[in-house]
């Protein structure tokens, strides 16, 4: 039964490693949620009965996992999931990775736990609404609807930022140097 | 072009369209929140070529794995845990079985106001005036019949005596008053019960609880027309006139029907 985990899992490893390392915008962090998560899929697997359902349903641990985390008390949310950030705008940034990094942190601050994973999945992993459907066992009109709201979610939480920082002149033109890419309108 | 269209156009990602830049030259507010979705695209686009990391060895987080104490053991889990665990991801049925435990305190425990019928009251009226009318062989006769709590009055007038019965405790027990009335006495009249309502405040299971009742039938030793008689005889008991009771056999099958008069059922 082990040896069928490990080889179901051999060609989803990379990426579903590199997924929680994305997740958690930190490489030792992803790595902690990745084993967690693998630890609890091996416990599991066992309970597993359609073989062919094994992507999504390591996914949903991870996605599980990833969100047991974020369950915090009240009196800690307030503290910054992501002190990291930070640490990053002193070095230099040639590429402008490191800023599209910021950017983003700073739009799925907005987010719940579930419209990050569900962002991430989408935009970076490059999964389709049907596969996502099929992940959080919804229909695929109800993934359209959350992307829907977490883009617009994303917007706002960087359009409520650039107005704060701007007003008080915190935000340097630099900030906003970012690559182009084809598509930019700007 | 609205904002809406425009936001929505953003949020689909087609931000060259010519009508929409025509809006965000006019419009700051979808201006600025154009600015922050081109830097999201932007990043996204960045983070989407940037390299991969080197993923770990999968021989490496295999060992990692396997020798971690907690892959060797199964975690006890409780059936309460358990319950909770496959509530939690079905979000579904636990808002079902919220809603469902919701309605059921609800039909339980709030309380409304509604009336209840505590008994009848009877009037013989129309009684031909003259005679002095001896109550107590009618209250002989009812307390005979099991009816301990009534009590009568009389109303003497020019053109007509009233009598009232009152304390009756179901419609039936109003119908026997009348015939006992008449008969003892030799007197008649006109005849009218009125059921005593009486405002309670309960629960909606209470208010239905209130309006069921039980026929106990004995099957073995019986013939059905005994356990028609036996259902019939409970259902008049209870106040229920002219409930009729049907019993059918067919085999080892058995169907009894009760129909209750100003009742579907």
């Amino acid at each position: 039964m082990r040896d069928l985990f490990w080889k179901l899992l051999e060609p989803e490893h990379p990426k579903a490693e590199a997924f929680c390392r994305k997740l958690m915008r930190n490489r030792e962090e992803g790595d902690d949620l990745y084993q967690d998560a693998l630890l609890l899929a091996l416990r599991n697997f066992g309970s597993l009965k359609d073989h062919e359902s094994f992507r999504p349903w390591l996914y949903r641990i991870i996605v599980n996992g990833y969100k047991s985390r974020f369950r915090r008390p009240w009196w800690r949310r307030h503290a910054t999931l992501t002190p990291k950030l930070e640490e990053t705008r002193s070095t230099g940034d040639p590429d402008g990775q490191l800023t599209a990094r910021r950017w983003l942190e700073r739009a799925f601050e907005g987010l719940t736990p579930e419209e990050s994973t569900l962002v991430t999945l989408f935009e970076l992993e490059e999964w389709n609404t049907a596969e996502l459907a099929r992940l959080y066992r919804i229909s695929e009109g109800a993934v359209r609807a959350r992307l829907f709201r977490s883009r617009r979610k994303m917007r706002q939480t960087i359009d409520r930022f650039i107005s704060q920082n701007e007003t008080s002149n915190r935000i340097k033109e630099a900030d906003y140097a970012l690559p182009r890419g084809e598509t930019s309108s700007e | 072009m609205r904002c809406h269209e425009a936001k929505r156009l953003l949020n689909e990602g087609d931000i060259n369209n010519r009508e929409l830049v025509k809006h965000l030259n006019d419009c700051s507010d979808c201006a600025r929140e154009a600015k922050a979705a081109g830097l999201i695209h932007r990043s996204l686009d960045s983070l989407r070529q940037q390299d991969q990391p080197t993923p770990t060895p999968f021989a490496d987080i295999r060992a990692r794995v396997e020798s971690h104490p907690a892959a060797n053991t199964r975690k006890e889990s409780s059936r309460m845990a358990e319950l909770t665990h496959k509530l939690t991801a079905r979000k579904k049925l636990s808002f079902g079985l919220g809603l469902a435990m919701a309605a059921l305190l609800f039909f339980t425990l709030v309380p409304f106001s509604y009336d209840r019928v505590v008994g009848y009251d009877l009037e013989i009226s129309g009684i031909e005036p003259g005679n002095m009318i001896n109550i107590d062989p009618v209250i002989m006769g009812m307390t005979g019949l099991g009816y301990d709590n009534i009590s009568i009055s009389t109303n003497y007038s020019s053109t007509e005596t009233s009598v009232w019965i009152t304390g009756l405790p179901h419609e039936k027990a109003a119908q026997e008053a009348s015939a006992v009335f008449a008969t003892l006495t030799g007197l008649e009249g006109k005849s009218e019960y009125t059921p005593k309502v009486e405002a309670v405040s309960g629960s909606l299971y209470a208010q239905v609880k209130e309006n069921l009742f039980s026929v106990e039938i004995t099957v073995s030793g019986e013939t059905p027309e005994e356990m028609k008689a036996s259902v019939e005889a409970q259902l008049e008991s209870m106040g229920m006139t002219g409930g009729e009771a049907v019993v059918t056999q067919d085999g080892d099958q058995m169907q009894i029907e009760i129909t209750i008069p100003g009742s579907d059922e």
